[in-house]
């Protein structure tokens, strides 16, 4: 049986340490700017901060990832370029990349560097990962969340190359890096700018014991007393149309496969990903040692589902698309 | 920002909301002294915190603890942070953000042992305000180890190692009485609380009746013009 490699979240050197110690095989994080897909303020690290990260993690044994995972602003790639640079100069384990013109660089100018396929370059089928495979040298696919456990086991039969699947955090119900949705009410976007309802467009109003959840002045969602509440991003927002409200694409949930490791496995997946590089040091902890057990439990060939309900957007979890059984 | 000094009505009903109401008469200056002390602290031990911060500088957090009788005010400098009791006599400075929540919560999520986000979903946690300000605050105090529960028990010098047993006794304590006073405020908000779900699903349901007859008296309106159209015909 394949052992899973356990990728963790590491928003600030602070988690970056809890997930090392809490268990995991590897940790991603990115640098604090636009290069990476989670550039929210005062979080990621710096370039000392990334050196020291390296020294804690690899002397215990944990592999770091750098993301760089944006796409490279028209007219100015620097920012960009240099990421790569010091990824290498630094001895990364490997780099996450999206940008085929990061990828190309990355491939001739640094030709040791290990290449991850970012979740937002939105490769999903055979023929898509075997050109990156073939032109760049990737080694593995992050795959989007919008394949059935079946899609993946299929897709690993045709292609020679890692894949890496999301497991648990944030829902997005969009195929990655092909969505613009925020940006028609903010101007910004996951794929350009590094934020998906960015905070500075964020408002949280306390209407009595009601919450209401703004993004951009737009009213995204409105919670009873006690109800539990999700982020304002417009996907996951309560909307009234032709008198009837309620949830248009998806409810606000957190994505949770503890219970369907086995399968995974079985559909040959190498790695999971744990989202969260925006979530505390708690967070971390607990996701991590929680798929510690349940990754060790599913090697002696257990199946152990354990519900994360404290952490999860509004309360509860749910297999995403693994498990999709509407199409 | 306006924010007026009295703390929510619908306070979390727990043992501190009790110590706190009796602790209310007692003076302020131990616990001011701990604020300047944990200030300090942060100054001298966190300077990563600090400098992730910056961004921030003259901004103003008011942290409202649901079951104490204090508002404590966070204000953040040039490279320093500054907490203080809010005083009845000062008046409040307008706050960019508002944070409210349980003291041990508040507590846990200042030492990396609850997860912000979660107290948010499950509403143990109120904030409004500037939210990119409360971000970068949250991000930056979780990118060190900050142990308030240590500062505290450091201010104790030689008498730590009894205060901090003393303090597990009593946080065993405070969890139990934490138990029992849900279970003592769920019995006497309960049958309150169940009239009121069945008021609402009535309200709901002549709501619904009403919105009919709407539909219905629109329909018969028009049939009605349109037979007094013909009928002039």
């Amino acid at each position: 049986m394949t052992k899973l490699e356990l990728v963790c979240p590491a928003g600030t050197p602070a988690a970056l340490r809890v997930a090392v110690d809490s268990g995991a095989d590897a940790v991603y994080m990115g640098f604090r700017d636009e290069t990476n897909a989670r550039n929210f303020p005062g979080l990621n690290f710096s370039v000392p901060e990334l050196d020291e990260a390296l020294d804690y993690a690899h002397g215990r044994g944990v592999k770091v990832l750098l993301a760089v995972n944006t796409y490279a602003a028209a007219g100015n790639a620097d920012p960009w370029i240099k990421a790569v640079d010091t990824a290498a100069r630094l001895k990364v384990d490997a780099i996450i990349l999206a940008d085929i013109g990061l990828l190309d660089y990355a491939r001739a100018t640094h030709p040791d560097l290990r290449l991850h396929l970012s979740v937002q370059a939105s490769a999903s089928n055979a023929r898509a990962i075997n050109h990156y495979v073939r032109e760049f040298g990737v080694r593995r696919v992050v795959l989007p969340r919008v394949l059935t456990v079946p899609e993946i086991r299929r897709l690993n039969q045709n292609i020679d190359v890692e894949t890496e699947v999301f497991a648990f955090g944030g829902m997005c119900p969009m195929a990655e890096g092909r969505c613009s949705l925020s940006s028609y009410i903010t101007g910004k976007s996951p794929n350009m700018n590094g934020v998906c309802s960015p905070a500075s467009h964020v408002s949280y109003i306390q209407q009595g014991d009601n919450l209401k959840t703004n993004l951009a002045d737009f009213t995204i969602n409105k919670f009873g007393p006690h109800e539990r509440a999700g982020y304002p991003t417009l996907c996951k927002g309560r909307f009234t149309t032709n008198d009837t409200t309620g949830y248009l694409f998806e409810e606000p949930t957190s994505l949770n496969v503890t219970g369907i490791l086995p399968d995974l496995i079985d559909a040959g997946v190498s790695a999971l990903k744990i989202e969260g590089r925006q979530r505390s040091k708690a967070y971390v902890r607990e996701v991590v040692q929680n798929f510690r057990q349940a990754i060790d439990a599913a090697v002696r060939g257990e199946r152990r589902a354990i519900p994360m309900d404290n952490l999860s957007e509004g309360g509860q979890d749910t297999t995403g698309a693994y498990n999709r059984k509407w199409m | 920002m306006t924010t007026s000094h009295q703390h929510p009505a619908d306070d979390t009903f727990s043992p501190l909301l009790i110590a706190g109401l009796l602790t209310r008469p007692l003076p302020r200056g131990p616990l001011a002294a701990l604020l300047r002390h944990i200030s300090r602290r942060i100054q001298r031990n966190h300077p990563a915190i600090l400098e992730r911060l910056q961004p921030l500088a003259g901004r103003i957090f008011l942290i409202r603890p649901t079951d104490l009788p204090y508002d404590i005010i966070l204000t953040i400098g040039e490279n320093q942070v500054d907490f203080s009791l809010a005083t009845e006599t000062r008046p409040l400075p307008d706050a960019d953000v508002v944070i409210s929540g349980s003291l041990p919560e508040l507590v846990d999520m200042m030492d990396g042992r609850q997860d912000g986000d979660g107290l948010f979903f499950s509403r143990s946690l109120t904030v409004t305000g500037d939210t990119e300000a409360l971000l970068t605050l949250r991000n930056a105090v979780d990118s060190d180890e900050v142990n308030l529960e240590q500062e505290i028990f450091d201010l104790f010098g030689p008498l730590k190692n009894p205060a901090e047993k003393l303090a597990k006794a009593g946080g065993r304590v405070y969890h139990r009485l934490a138990r029992d006073m849900t279970t003592l405020s769920r019995a006497i908000t309960g049958p309150l609380s169940n009239r009121c779900r069945q008021l609402e699903q009535e309200n709901q349901e002549l709501t619904n009746r009403l919105d009919r007859l709407d539909k219905s008296l629109a329909k018969t309106r028009s049939r009605l013009q349109s037979l007094g159209r013909k009928a002039a015909l």
